[in-house]
């Protein structure tokens, strides 16, 4: 078994303006700069930088969203998935949350090949029951639309129908930051309950520094592009080595 | 306590005006009380009595006998003309906008210059080019002309969903291209697709009539509500109710439909 979940060598991401007709503005905007690191399986990292810095950049390149970019991108991960920043885009409007838990185990292969629909219904059933039961919601949610629910049980759900493609890597791009604090506080002790039953790496990515003190094993801070430093959380936020950093840590009042 | 949902008076009346004509439709299918193309030399233009309800035409015939066969010619033309132009257009619709690209511009600019056309005007000029005098001819003409309009409001909707985050889980669960087109993404323009069928009805229910008006839809003897008042209109003075029964039953049916989309936005 390999150590590293994830590598990512010089990785450089260039959006170009391709303009149009009557258009002619060719603009190329060089939004990640030479990023590198490695993530170790069954590690929680965190991401930290301010909007627009190519934090969702860098998880759409990994995820394979962003398809142009230069470098070496090595995941060791057969169904990356990720959770979403906002909870009323995340889930399908139209479907009932039953529906939505059961889309991703459609694509599954299940154990025994030749099951019969019926059975296979049944599985797909108590997979969601186990899944829901384990994010902490109500089965009878199953019944309602995603407009019942409120944001932090959206989230949940969100959460739970990206564990249910049976991955081992998850990225959270800014999960928590439209809650508020107290449903923050709980979806993060979600979070941090299925790494430690589940052993799934997470790649966090937030701006708020609070959140990835209590969430994540090891650090990167990045801005405009570049990843400035990072290492192990207590390192980091003693011993900040950049005044960009020290700067995000006054800022959240954790400088001491 | 169980909270009663209320409808909008809107779609109340609209559904009560609706189901009456749908009925109306249906009994024309099975039963008129007269042959509705039998000609009677004796009750040329006659008034509306007991025996003709509405009255009868120049040649005889039973207005209402042909009112009831003529509403289900304009309503099944109407309806088969919304099939095809809804159908089409939503595929069109769905994959430009899903896609997009230099494929979404070529339909589209194709679709512009037809959607620049008056739908009328448009399903005349196809009508001439299929040939007059079928029925089925008009079908198609109307459906063609019909198609721009909805591929034009499913492309939008279709941009606007999908960059959804649940389309991008989506795609990441790895739910195939065209499952998402269907299954995940068309549902939620459900409400937008409804509204524009029921107007998309009305415009056809209107077309037809104004097809058949100008000579060029239903053909003589076979009855619709627009071939009707086109005869009727040498008439208007001596037998006022050959017009005004199927322009009533053209209003009624545009109302209706009009009700029920207005009650459901």
């Amino acid at each position: 078994m390999k150590e590293n979940i994830l590598e990512v060598k010089d990785l450089n991401v260039y959006y170009t303006n391709k303009g149009g007709f009557l258009k002619h503005k060719n603009t190329k905007q060089h939004v990640l700069k030479n990023v590198s690191f490695t993530m170790r399986k069954g590690e929680v990292l965190g991401l930290v930088g301010e909007s627009g810095c190519g934090k969702t950049s860098l998880a759409k390149a990994i995820l394979g969203m962003q398809k142009q970019f230069d470098g070496e991108i090595q995941l060791d991960c057969p169904n990356p998935q990720m959770v979403f920043q906002d909870p009323y885009a995340a889930l399908n409007p139209a479907k009932k949350i039953g529906w939505i838990l059961e889309e991703p185990l459609r694509r599954r292969k299940q154990g025994d090949g030749g099951a019969s629909q019926e059975k296979a219904r049944d599985w797909r059933r108590n997979q969601v029951d186990e899944m829901l039961e384990r994010v902490g919601i109500d089965i009878k949610i199953k019944e309602h639309y995603p407009a019942e629910l409120s944001g932090g049980q959206r989230q949940r759900i969100a959460i739970a129908s990206a564990l249910l493609c049976d991955t081992g890597f998850l990225i959270a791009d800014e999960p928590v930051s439209a809650l508020d604090v107290t449903i923050q506080a709980q979806i993060i002790k979600l979070l941090l309950k299925l790494h430690k039953e589940m052993g799934i790496s997470i790649l966090f990515i937030s701006h708020d520094l609070r959140v990835v003190y209590q969430m994540c094993d090891r650090v990167m801070i990045m801005q405009s592009g570049v990843i400035l430093e990072q290492g192990t959380v207590e390192d980091i936020y003693e011993n900040p080595k950049t005044d960009y950093t020290k700067l995000l840590l006054e800022a959240a009042d954790l400088a001491d | 306590m169980k909270k009663r949902k209320t409808y909008p008076p809107n779609l109340i009346i609209g559904v009560i005006i609706t189901s009456v004509m749908i009925l109306m439709i249906l009994v024309g299918f099975f039963y008129t009380p007269y042959d509705p193309t039998k000609m009677d030399s004796s009750v040329k233009l006659a008034a509306p009595s007991l025996e003709h309800i509405m009255g009868c035409d120049n040649f005889g015939r039973d207005i209402f006998s042909r009112v009831l066969k003529g509403m289900g010619n304009t309503f099944l033309i109407a309806f088969a003309t919304i099939v095809i132009g809804a159908a089409s257009g939503v595929l069109i619709g769905a994959f430009t906008g899903y896609f997009g690209g230099w494929l979404d511009e070529i339909v589209m600019r194709i679709n512009d210059v037809v959607f620049a056309f008056p739908s009328i005007l448009l399903a005349l000029v196809f009508v001439s080019i299929f040939g007059t005098g079928n029925k089925y001819n008009v079908v198609w003409a109307l459906g063609i002309a019909f198609i721009p309009s909805f591929a034009r409001i499913v492309r939008g909707e279709f941009i606007k969903y999908r960059d959804m985050d649940y389309v991008k889980s989506a795609k990441l669960a790895g739910v195939p291209t065209l499952r998402i087109i269907f299954v995940h993404i068309l549902p939620n323009t459900a409400t937008v697709l409804t509204s524009s069928i029921m107007i998309g009805f009305n415009n056809a229910v209107l077309a037809e009539a104004g097809m058949s008006y100008l000579g060029i839809g239903v053909q003589p003897p076979d009855a619709s509500l627009g071939s009707m008042l086109s005869e009727a209109q040498s008439y208007l003075f001596s037998a006022p109710g050959y017009a005004i029964f199927p322009g009533l039953m053209i209003i009624l049916l545009v109302l209706g439909f009009s009700l029920v989309a207005d009650g459901l936005k």
